[in-house]
């Protein structure tokens, strides 16, 4: 967790610049590098649902027939805490959307000409002043595809929080 | 009291040495070489003149030598000497550049509690009225847009096409020969769409978040007596309920100070303004290690300090943590 705590403490725009020096702009590098530097929040989840989820009864019962902690682990404990994880890997996309863009219009992300909404933006801002449109619509789309992840992703949460479901 | 601050301090040592480290390996393992800008160009360099530029800069050395080399400069307080053209010390180039980042950053932060804590509390109070279902939306779409884009956008409309704001830089032309008053409010036009900017997306976050916790603490006890006794329902809202919904946003905050610093590359960037963000985007592009480096050590204490005074300020809002 120590590990974690190092990576925490990154302004993870920084990281992610660091590494793409590295590894050079391109689909695959970015799709990389924004795994490489988002898995953290999802780290702390599970630890968190299984610290709790470890100490109920369900386990204690599991272990009372004498399941070892392999089954325990992932046939009982793990199934229980993937609904967090669900939520957040959706929460998640929405968010690497976001960063994709961000990066490919700062022009270290995906290169032209193959088409990412960011470098799309890129070409707009440098025609800012005779074509207003080019710089609308690819942000629009990004903003309705984000959202529409985002909405998935509470959805999710509420159907899967037994304490809403009434 | 005294006593926690100080282990906590001890215990930064080791992760800001975990972060150098990680640093340090991530830069190196990068192709390309900060020699190769000066010499890749240049026909009449042999490859014995660039072996003795990168023996100069100690690069001909092992990477955990370098390391170390790094490390013990930095126990002198000493960052090392860009590698740029101009040779300057990374402390210099690092403080030239700070305030500025500073300042755009606590702004930001000092509009994100302005405006969201009172719009969380209300939506909270007010919960399913007009206002919670607007503000929701709002949160939404604060979530969603990408702020880069809306920094386009409002770069044409208040830039372009209206001319209210300047797009770009800090400080207009001729900004020596003008009064101090007129100096001030040439660069509050430059700082106000960065600014406003930076605060979008964090203004969604904490509005949800301190709605969600205003619902939390109304539904307790202590608000039921608070009541029960015949206080005024401004008296319970404000008094009782807003204090302890606000303790978390305490942490909340620490926790964003490295967001804050990793955006200030984007909005820099964009509004092309001389700050840390700037100058750390530059010195990846140009392989300049000792300022990526110095960036990133600053940006790691910096991060650490607003965590450890978000958990002392905690501790001091909160009786109940201090005992522990």
């Amino acid at each position: 967790m120590r590990f974690v705590d190092i990576m925490l403490c990154f302004p993870s725009f920084f990281l992610i610049l660091a590494v793409i020096a590295f590894l050079e702009p391109s689909i695959w590098n970015i799709m990389i590098v924004i795994g490489l530097t988002g898995w953290m929040g999802i780290t702390r989840l599970v630890r968190a649902d299984f610290i709790s989820l470890k100490e109920r009864d369900f386990v204690q019962a599991a272990r009372g027939i004498g399941a070892g902690d392999f089954r325990i682990i992932f046939r009982h404990i793990l199934p229980n805490a993937m609904s967090s994880v669900l939520v957040a890997a959706t929460l998640g996309v929405a968010g690497a959307i976001l960063t994709e863009s961000a990066l490919s219009f700062l022009g270290i992300g995906v290169q032209p000409p193959t088409p990412s909404w960011g470098n799309i933006l890129t070409a707009g801002k440098d025609n800012i002043d005779i074509a207003w449109w080019l710089s609308l619509y690819p942000g629009l789309a990004i903003l309705i595809t984000v959202m529409g992840y985002n909405l998935l992703g509470e959805g999710i949460r509420d159907s899967l929080d037994p304490r809403l479901r009434e | 009291m005294p006593e926690y601050i100080a282990k906590r301090l001890i215990l930064m040592i080791p992760l800001l040495l975990g972060i150098t480290i990680i640093c340090f390996v991530v830069i190196h393992l990068a192709p390309g070489s900060p020699t190769d800008l000066q010499t890749d160009l240049n026909p009449q360099v042999s490859a014995e003149a660039k072996e003795r530029l990168k023996a100069m800069y100690d690069l001909d050395k092992p990477l955990h030598v370098q390391y170390l080399l790094w490390l013990k400069k930095l126990a002198l307080f000493d960052l090392g000497t860009s590698f740029s053209s101009d040779h300057r010390p990374v402390v210099d180039k690092v403080m030239e550049r700070i305030p500025i980042t500073i300042v755009i950053n606590v702004l930001s932060l000092f509009m994100i509690i302005v405006i969201a804590i009172p719009i969380g509390v209300l939506s909270a109070v007010h919960r399913d009225s007009l206002f919670d279902k607007a503000t929701t939306v709002f949160v939404f779409i604060g979530f969603a847009v990408p702020t880069f884009w809306l920094a386009l956008l409002l770069m044409i409309l208040f830039g372009v096409k209206l001319n209210w704001l300047p797009i770009s830089g800090l400080r207009s032309i001729g900004y020596g020969e003008v009064s101090f008053f007129a100096a001030l409010f040439d660069m509050a036009k430059h700082l106000l769409l960065p600014v406003l900017l930076s605060a979008f997306g964090g203004l969604a976050g904490l509005s949800r978040y301190m709605r969600s916790n205003m619902l939390e603490v109304i539904k307790q006890d202590y608000i039921t007596t608070a009541r029960a006794k015949g206080l005024s329902e401004r008296t319970v809202i404000y008094k009782h309920a807003l204090r302890n919904a606000l303790l978390p946003v305490i942490t909340i905050l620490g926790l964003s100070v490295p967001g804050l610093i990793g955006g200030s590359v984007i909005f820099e960037t964009i509004f092309a303004i001389p700050g840390m963000g700037q100058l750390f985007y530059m010195s990846v592009m140009s392989r300049d290690y000792p300022v990526i480096m110095g960036v990133l050590f600053i940006g790691a204490i910096l991060t650490l300090l607003g965590n450890l005074i978000a958990d002392i300020s905690y501790a001091v809002a909160d009786p109940r943590i201090r005992v522990k």
